[in-house]
């Protein structure tokens, strides 16, 4: 597993991802995904946990809005699991809309993410500091329509940090 | 729940190393992947079975039959320890026939998934008149039929369902040694089983017999021809892709069709491109290839003069007039058993007996001396079995 530590803007937003998803991060995701095995989940982040912890110091992390079905039959979280090494404080502030996969929509679909997700709580976000935190980022869509979203509560910092990025060949 | 053991319910694992805690509750990592639907139990009644073999059996072969026939109606487990080609499916077509014919469960298991869809189109064309249902991954929304054949990874989902469980090539990567799939293997019989095998350790024999199961041998291949014995090639590594391209040249132009075995995907492919400028007429499979049922079987339709291949078509895959070559014999993945297996691949049609096993290496190691002393040693035997015949 070589990390990249790879810097990028989702709209004017600035944004880090960990790894590129290959094979070999597409195998333990579904390890820890598909076959419900949290153990692992910690993997991905352990080595540089206090680094990512300090580096992040006063975020509140808001993970991308999963199923709350999926959460209850794998009895889990993973982007929660996958972040936990961090230890920083997590906050889920958007949820689904309706039950939908983001791995089966199409590029298409993808683009109108916001009509899918919305705010569940009604905590001031004013003048706190978001990182927006996800597992793997391909169109960006999801993270799109959560920044949407969360631009009105008027944070004093968003930021985005996603395990893996897609590379379109 | 104690605290200090748990015992999975699935595979069995005792060892604490490979459970975890999840929400509070411990659970078995080492059968993961292991999960989903489970094969509902049937009774079935007794019915016609009509065998449709175009060829007949030989003697020995006609023995062994009756001889696992009488095991199995003795309540009692057989090996059938076999050398490759010698038609070690049509010697257990009787006792599953009889079987088939009482309503029994019965299953025919082999651990790759290439072979198990090459065996089950077999034995529907066999057992034309009984439902044969082929399970493996991607492949697993019907689970029942008179006859199940199915991957050794997909006997999870049969508990205490088999009343006769034919295993092969027990030896073959990932069935060995593996605790998990040997764990639902067990678990999956009800009733007796068969294991089948060319190269099974001492060890694991002398234990069988010591639990009560008979041990069937037959050595001659049905065709009666020798095993090939392989042609080892020592140079320096640089130079073994020009003798590969002089083989393939010299089989090419006698047409005949070629597997190129390598050690690993990378090599596999970095061979194929060095050979695809010079003979464009050829493909590549490996496990992570998608497509490479479709890509088999063109081969065998002879839209391919060659395959460059991994270990994926050890065993199991039967083309007429083969040859085959094994690129850098000496890797470290290549055991006197797999090199067994791979020269096993040669030769086994009956209309096209002989063949030639190249091994290319740079130098010589224990498995490869061992592989051709195994062979030598199996061809010996199938001389002593004519010399009692006259």
């Amino acid at each position: 597993m070589k990390p990249l530590f790879l810097k990028f803007r989702v709209v004017d937003i600035a944004a880090l991802a960990i790894y590129q998803y290959d094979e070999e991060i597409k195998t333990l995701l579904y390890q820890v995904k598909g076959c419900y095995d949290v153990e692992l989940a910690e993997v991905f982040f352990s080595r540089f946990k206090a680094e990512l912890h300090h580096l992040f110091k006063g975020f509140i992390l808001v993970p991308a809005p999963s199923s709350k079905s999926d959460d209850k039959e794998r009895e889990f979280n993973h982007v929660e699991a996958i972040f936990k090494p961090l230890k920083l404080p997590f906050l889920f502030l958007i949820e689904k809309a309706f039950p939908y996969k983001q791995a089966e929509l199409n590029a298409r679909q993808r683009t109108k993410a916001k009509t899918r997700m919305k705010l569940i709580t009604n905590n001031k976000m004013y003048g706190k500091k978001i990182l927006i935190v996800d597992d793997v980022y391909t169109t960006g869509s999801t993270i799109k329509g959560m920044i949407g979203l969360i631009k009105p509560l008027k944070p004093k910092k968003i930021m985005v940090m996603v395990m893996s990025k897609t590379f379109l060949k | 729940m104690s605290a200090f053991s748990f015992v999975c319910p699935f595979c069995g694992n005792t060892n604490m190393d490979s459970i975890g805690v999840r929400n509070g509750k411990f659970y078995c990592r080492k059968c993961l992947s292991f999960r989903g639907q489970e094969a509902k139990s049937r009774i079935s009644k007794e019915k016609d079975v009509v065998w449709n073999l175009n060829y007949e059996l030989s003697n020995d072969q006609a023995k062994l039959a009756q001889i696992l026939l009488n095991n199995y109606q003795k309540k009692k487990n057989s090996f059938v320890y076999a050398v490759c080609g010698s038609g070690k499916t049509e010697i257990v077509l009787r006792v599953m026939s009889y079987a088939i014919s009482k309503g029994q469960n019965v299953g025919f298991v082999v651990p790759r998934r290439e072979v198990i869809i090459e065996l089950s189109e077999r034995f529907k064309k066999i057992f034309q008149s009984n439902t044969v249902t082929s399970v493996y991954g991607g492949h697993s929304k019907m689970l029942i039929g008179d006859l199940v054949c199915c991957t050794t990874h997909q006997l999870y989902r049969y508990n205490q369902y088999f009343d006769l469980l034919i295993i092969d090539e027990i030896d073959a990567f990932p069935f060995r040694n593996n605790e998990v799939l040997n764990a639902f293997f067990k678990k999956s019989i009800r009733g007796n089983f068969i294991m089948m095998s060319a190269t099974p350790s001492q060890k694991y024999l002398s234990e069988f017999e010591k639990n009560g199961g008979c041990i069937v041998e037959l050595f001659s291949r049905f065709h009666a021809y020798p095993l090939p014995v392989p042609e080892v090639f020592i140079m320096p590594k640089p130079m073994l892709i020009i003798k590969c391209y002089r083989l393939i040249n010299k089989f090419i132009k006698n047409q005949k069709p070629i597997f190129i075995f390598t050690p690993t995907i990378k090599k596999c492919e970095e061979v194929f491109h060095n050979l695809k400028s010079i003979f464009p007429s050829g493909n590549y499979v490996h496990s992570k290839r998608s497509n490479r049922e479709q890509i088999i079987g063109d081969f065998k339709l002879n839209k391919y003069r060659y395959l460059v291949t991994t270990a994926v078509l050890e065993r199991g895959v039967t083309v007429k007039g083969l040859q085959v070559i094994v690129f850098e014999a000496n890797h470290s993945i290549y055991s006197s058993y797999s090199l067994v297996q791979i020269a096993g691949r040669v030769g086994r049609k009956k209309e096209e007996p002989e063949g030639e096993v190249i091994f290319l290496a740079n130098e010589l190691n224990e498995e490869i001396n061992k592989s051709i002393r195994t062979i030598e040693e199996a061809n010996k035997n199938l001389q002593n079995l004519f010399k009692n015949d006259t």
